[in-house]
């Protein structure tokens, strides 16, 4: 089975997109951005890109501010295609020589991702201070059919969008070609930019420029020893340039190859530093005149190196430190959610306890006025020609019990802010174990929890709360529950029910006659009031919740007690179902209360968290496991099947062109 | 002395009063924790200063500082005239510092870890009044690697005087060297030299430019250090900008420029933290302001909601304020036969009244009755009152403890906002929400017994002018007079004129005494309108400037207490601050040496 860069290519894109996926998806997650993933990177800017049969290389020449990266990449160009400047971080910008026709086979800008393409016009264009990444790029007659050549910023000056234009190319380049001095081979900035060369497997021609030949000569090796044991970096070819400023000036700039490892037959450069002819077979070999490094570029193997390129990016995607790590972390923070959702479910954030009660009279007020509903033919007549009565001078009572005792609030009202009091103690308790999680430290819930405890969300909270709760038709809540729960007992208890209705029925036969008795004794209309008050008692005190006679003044009058008085004394059964619709409106007001709380205090926090704990359990992710299965076997593949067919098309092409092998080449040197 | 001595030393006192106050402000203990941390950076200035004035009268520690291959140490060689530091061109070539100093100078005032150095000991007339260190460079280890050259050199750092930044046209613009020279440049003076004249380009002014922003750049050395020095040692003089470095070297730091140099850095060191501390504690203002917003706006609702329930108690209890006014009006006329009236009318109200009080429901009403009870008795009545729990009684002012609830929880939030301490509006140990509502209210009711007390005796002298006196003396006099009259003549001349006249009878008494009751009801009455005049309005009136006015204890002392305590250690941080700015204006050293703008308290991490 032998696999192709195309192949592969069809499931690095599938990749991608899943990981895309599962990035959107994750955003709950706090996991570090896809982007700021150097493997990542690696994937959008060297793999989607140039996995595919049409192989071209691609040389940068990269290095520190001031160093002579643009001299080395006008030698290249064998033009000034590239400004130089005697100052700093001058390069601002990518510029890149393309060979002819090589745009009209591939999209420019799709090899280079986040660039700005710009046709080349002057070599100062790149000194532009931008903040866009631009890449100017130009034609070069004198380049092969598949190579690109590409002038860098720097990698450690203090303007920093210049070290990341140069790692975006670093990423996409197969070829560096490291510009190094003696002041900078050493440098941490430096360093770190070619250790992920190295681990990238970029193929790396150094070149040390501003060399002070002779005096140096013993030093390179030391210099280069130093660089390569600090960052990995080997390089396949190596070049001195010495320090000229003419000849760098007018393009003129010599390159002395030297080689390196150094052969091991020779003697030690370290060891021999002072005496000058140690070195003598680097300078053999050597020819003293200067050579030309686009020729030795042409030389190189395009499809082995491209191959080695790609399989290093895509083992960087595979192993631990890649995809996998980040399929772990995203794992490991969607544990931490699942603990952390599962605290804030076990704590019942929103539970309510302490809640007020309804008034009796309220309730009866509901009860009675289910019963008159459920009264019919002349015995509904006479209660309610009775009951007129009865509110007419309950009425008055009424009257001269406000002027007594000043303007009383309704007892509905009442309540309600006695539920006030009660939303305000469940708010507090809600913001105490708000705090108390808070204080628990459960880092992903932190900046949530703060600013759920801040200030803004409680005045938010409070009116939110506030407003509904004046907005709640209390009574009409309270006359549903009661019908619903009487009609219940109509259905459920019909023996009841019916004795009832007698009782009743007797009852209004029962008025006139005491009104009459009560006429005849001289009580006269008020004894028909007390008549009144008595014919009702007769009833309701069966039914046990009879203590209003017509409303709450007269309730108040009677009071409280002689209602549980007389409920004692009546059903224990009906004064159980009093009860319930007592407890069941309590229940029903506190679960709206912590509804609410739900709602606008916790808002989606629980869903999101429930989410963010299942992630690692969601198709995109487990897709992404088997996927980098996939591509690990196809990598195996691409390993054994060496001869791959852009291999074969490339070498050809570089044969065919009359060039050398770098091998040929190193051999016909010495 | 010279004046000019004078000014000097009146200027170190100063900077010592400065430190001395910086040292009181960093010892208290807040309940804010940004303000504890503030005061922790100020203490670790205050450590390093400490070291700093121990060496005050010390020779100048300079010290080299760039990147590798910059030529520090060739630099060093030839300022000194000879080879006392190795040079080289494997990198980094100095990894441990050398201290280079003449032999006379003692090296045990300096306070260095002197194990790390590698001590050198020349004779050399630039050496005369300072001690030099060539230092490892900061650029060839990572930033985070332990044990590198970097951390070597962040130590050894926060010791020196003056920085000899060197650096080349390579290697000017290096961002590793920049950000640490960021850190270090603070409580330093600074020398930039470019090297490497032999070879490379004269960048000074673009390598200027870039410094301008963030440093004071007097001068940049343009030299060759190793021409220099083989000048030097062949025994001629070196010329152009290295000769004049060495002359800033030799003049500007000499003995007499120490204590200045010493003291612009401090000052340069306590601004940096003092700006820190600023910004540190400067985060939170927004959060504090809030806080502080929501808490007057508590404030007045509550104030204002207690006087909207006064104005409606007092306003209810008209025959008190009848009674209270009417005594007030026959104190003031003595005796009169209207007010003999009064006050048999004021005596009968008094009687009703004392039995008020002991239904006195609310303080309102206790406040009205207050002055007209003998001032015993109601002090009696109120510890009595106290005993059986004052809160009760005080409540009643209709103050919504609701209120007072919703505020805590409200405050509760600023307080996480701001990182105040939550227990802050906690009621007191001990102490309910309603106690607490009480204390607010017993404070506006003391007002508002003054005030009663004030609006009483303005209404009373108001409507009992002498015009008004003399018509109400008048009517109930004319009206005894004319029963006298009529008893008089009928008595003394009708029977005597006419036999048929009798003497009136006993009717005429009794129906008299009759309609003098109701004559006097009558004038009692109208006077009681009278007085009660205005009455609402100035009730309003009352209501409205309590609502308006500002209650010295808040809802939650301890917060007040906490906020008043916060703003006097800002203000104080502020004054340090601005006195820190005065003196660093007033210090400026010459302008040979260059310092940084941006000073940067992140020096500290680094305190030895």
């Amino acid at each position: 089975m032998s696999i192709t860069f195309s192949d592969c290519a069809e499931t690095v894109q599938e990749l991608h997109k899943l990981l895309g996926e599962l990035e959107q998806q994750c955003s709950a997650l706090h996991v570090e951005r896809l982007g700021s993933f150097e493997w990542y990177q690696l994937l959008e800017q060297k793999l989607l890109p140039q996995l595919g049969d049409d192989a071209f290389l691609v040389a940068a020449v990269v290095g520190g501010t001031n160093i002579g990266k643009s001299v080395l990449f006008n030698h290249l160009a064998g033009s000034r295609a590239s400004a130089t400047s005697p100052l700093a971080s001058g390069t601002k910008h990518v510029t890149c020589l393309v060979p002819h026709g090589f745009e009209d086979a591939h999209d420019l800008s799709s090899i280079f991702p986040g660039f700005e393409l710009k046709e080349w016009s002057d070599s100062e264009q790149a000194l532009d201070e931008s903040d866009s990444d631009w890449l100017f790029w130009q034609h070069s007659d004198s380049l092969p059919d598949n190579l690109l050549i590409l002038d860098t910023p720097d990698i450690d000056s203090d303007a920093r969008v210049n070290w990341d234009r140069a790692d975006k190319i670093r990423r996409s380049a197969d070829v560096l070609i490291a510009v190094l001095t003696q002041q900078k081979y050493n440098d941490a900035a430096v360093k770190e930019f070619f250790r992920r060369a190295a681990a990238e497997d970029k193929f790396v021609l150094a070149v040390f420029n501003q060399v002070h030949l002779p005096d140096d000569e013993p030093f390179w090796p030391l210099w280069m020893n130093t660089f390569s044991a600090e960052t990995g970096v080997n390089p396949a070819f190596l070049y001195l340039a010495p320090h000229d400023r003419q000849a760098a000036e007018s393009n003129q700039l010599e390159f002395f190859e030297r080689l390196w490892p150094i052969p091991s037959d020779s003697t030690s450069p370290a060891a021999g530093a002072s005496e000058t002819n140690a070195i003598a077979p680097s300078l053999t070999q050597s020819h003293q005149a200067g050579r030309r490094l686009r020729d030795d570029l042409a030389m190189l193997r395009f499809g082995e190196i491209k191959l080695r390129t790609l399989r290093s990016a895509l083992d960087l995607i595979l192993t631990t430190t890649g995809v996998p790590n980040y399929l772990h972390r995203v794992k490991k923070r969607s544990d931490e959610f699942r603990s952390a959702s599962e605290l804030l479910s076990t704590h019942k954030l929103a539970e309510i306890d302490n809640w007020p009660m309804l008034r009796n009279g309220l309730i009866v007020d509901n009860v009675r006025l289910w019963w008159q509903s459920q009264r019919d033919g002349w015995s509904a007549k006479v209660h309610s020609f009775y009951n007129q009565i009865g509110s007419g001078i309950t009425r008055g009572w009424r009257f001269v019990d406000e002027q007594l005792r000043g303007p009383q609030t309704a007892p509905m009202e009442a309540y309600r802010a006695r539920e006030w009091e009660a939303v305000l103690d469940a708010v507090d308790e809600v913001y105490k174990r708000l705090h108390w999680f808070k204080e628990l430290g459960n880092p992903l819930l932190q900046p949530r929890l703060e600013a759920l405890l801040g200030a803004i969300t409680r005045q938010e909270l409070l009116d939110q709360i506030r407003s509904e709760h004046e907005a709640a038709d209390l009574d009409a809540q309270l006359q549903e529950l009661v019908k619903s729960e009487l009609n219940k007992f109509r259905n459920e208890s019909p023996e009841w029910y019916r004795s009832l209705r007698q009782l009743d029925a007797v009852a209004a036969a029962a008025r006139p006659a005491v009104s009459i008795a009560l006429f005849v004794t001289g009580f006269g209309p008020v004894g028909n009031a007390v008549g009144h008050l008595a014919a009702e008692t007769a009833v309701t005190s069966v039914v046990s919740v009879a203590g209003d006679v017509a409303a709450g003044g007269v309730t108040a009058a009677v009071g409280e007690t002689w209602i549980s008085n007389t409920a004692s004394s009546g059903a224990a059964w009906l004064e159980a179902r009093f009860r319930r619709i007592h407890e069941q409106f309590i229940a029903q007001r506190a679960a709206w209360l912590a509804e609410l709380l739900q709602k606008y205090l916790l808002g989606s926090l629980p869903e999101e968290l429930a989410s963010a704990a299942m992630i690692s359990e969601s198709p995109a992710f487990q897709k992404i496991t088997e996927v980098v299965e996939t591509l690990r076997t196809e990598l195996t593949f691409l390993v054994a099947g060496k001869a791959s067919p852009i291999d074969d098309v490339q070498i050809d092409d570089v044969e065919s062109s009359g060039k050398l092998s770098s091998d040929d080449a190193t051999t016909q040197a010495s | 002395m010279s004046d000019a001595e004078l000014a000097q030393l009146e200027l170190f006192a100063q900077i010592d009063e400065l430190v001395r106050r910086l040292h009181q402000w960093s010892q208290g203990e807040s309940s804010w924790e940004p303000l504890n941390q503030s005061r922790a950076l100020v203490r670790r200035l205050l450590t390093r200063l400490e070291t700093l004035r121990v060496r005050l009268e010390a020779p100048l520690l300079v010290a080299t500082f760039g990147g590798t291959g910059t030529g520090k140490s060739s630099l060093v060689n030839a300022l000194v005239g000879t080879e006392c530091t190795a040079v080289g061109r494997e990198r980094p070539t100095t990894s441990r510092p050398v201290l280079i100093a003449q032999s006379g100078i003692e090296l045990q005032p300096l306070n260095l870890p002197l194990d790390n150095f590698e001590i050198v000991r020349v004779e050399s007339p630039v050496l005369r009044d300072i001690v030099m260190i060539d230092c490892p460079d900061p650029d060839s280890n990572d930033a985070t690697a332990s044990g590198g050259n970097l951390e070597i050199l962040r130590r050894v750092l926060p010791h020196c005087d003056v920085l000899l930044y060197v650096s080349t046209q390579q290697k000017y613009r290096s961002a590793r060297i920049l950000d640490e020279l960021d850190v270090a440049a603070t409580g330093c003076r600074l020398i930039f030299v470019q090297t490497h004249a032999e070879t490379d380009e004269d960048i000074r002014s673009d390598w200027r430019k870039s410094l301008d922003e963030r440093y004071e750049v007097p001068d940049v050395f343009f030299v060759d250090s190793v021409q220099a020095l083989s000048e030097q040692q062949s025994g001629r003089r070196p010329g152009g900008d290295f000769a004049k470095l060495q002359d800033l070297l030799t003049t500007r730091l000499a003995a007499v420029q120490r204590l200045q140099i010493r003291r612009a850095n401090l000052l340069d060191l306590t601004s940096a933290t003092l700006a820190k501390c600023r910004q540190q504690l400067g985060q939170f203002d927004p959060a504090l302001a809030a806080l502080e917003e929501t808490l007057t706006t508590h404030r007045q609702k509550l104030t204002r909601e207690m006087s909207r329930e006064l104005k409606s108690q007092l306003s209810a209890c008209s025959h008190l304020w009848e009674q209270r006014i009417l005594t007030e009006v026959t104190t003031l006329w003595g005796a009169s036969p209207f007010s003999a009236l009064l006050r048999v009318h004021s005596g009968l109200g008094s009687l009703l009244a004392s039995a008020s009080l002991y239904r006195a429901r609310s303080g309102v009403q206790l406040a009205l009755i207050g002055a007209m009870q003998g001032t015993r008795w109601l002090t009696a009545k109120q510890k009595q009152r106290n005993a059986e729990g004052r809160f009760e009684e005080l409540a009643t002012l209709g103050v919504d403890e609701n209120l007072v609830r919703e505020a805590r929880l409200l405050i509760g939030g600023h307080l996480v906002d701001t990182r105040l301490d939550v227990a802050l509006v906690e009621p007191r140990p001990g102490e309910n929400a309603r106690l607490e509502t009480a204390r607010f209210e017993s404070g506006f009711l003391e007002n508002a017994q003054q005030r009663i007390d004030a609006a009483i005796e303005r209404l009373a002298k108001r409507n009992s002018g002498l015009l008004a006196r003399a018509w109400y003396e008048l009517l109930l006099i004319t009206f005894v007079a004319y029963v006298l009259f009529r008893a008089g003549r009928n008595f003394f001349w009708d029977t005597f004129i006419d036999s048929t006249v009798k003497v009136l009878p006993i009717d005429f008494y009794v129906s008299a005494g009759l309609f003098f009751a109701l004559w006097s009801v009558i004038l009692v009455m109208s006077f009681c309108r009278r007085l009660k005049r205005g009455l609402i309005s100035e009730i309003t009136a009352m209501a409205d400037t309590m609502a308006e006015q500002k209650l010295t204890g808040g809802l939650f002392p301890d917060l007040d207490a906490a906020l008043l305590n916060l703003h006097s250690d800002r203000r104080r941080l502020d004054e340090m601050s601005e006195a820190c700015q005065q003196l660093r204006g007033d210090v400026a050293t010459s302008s040979d040496l260059g310092s940084t703008r941006q000073l940067n308290a992140e020096t500290f991490v680094a305190t030895p």
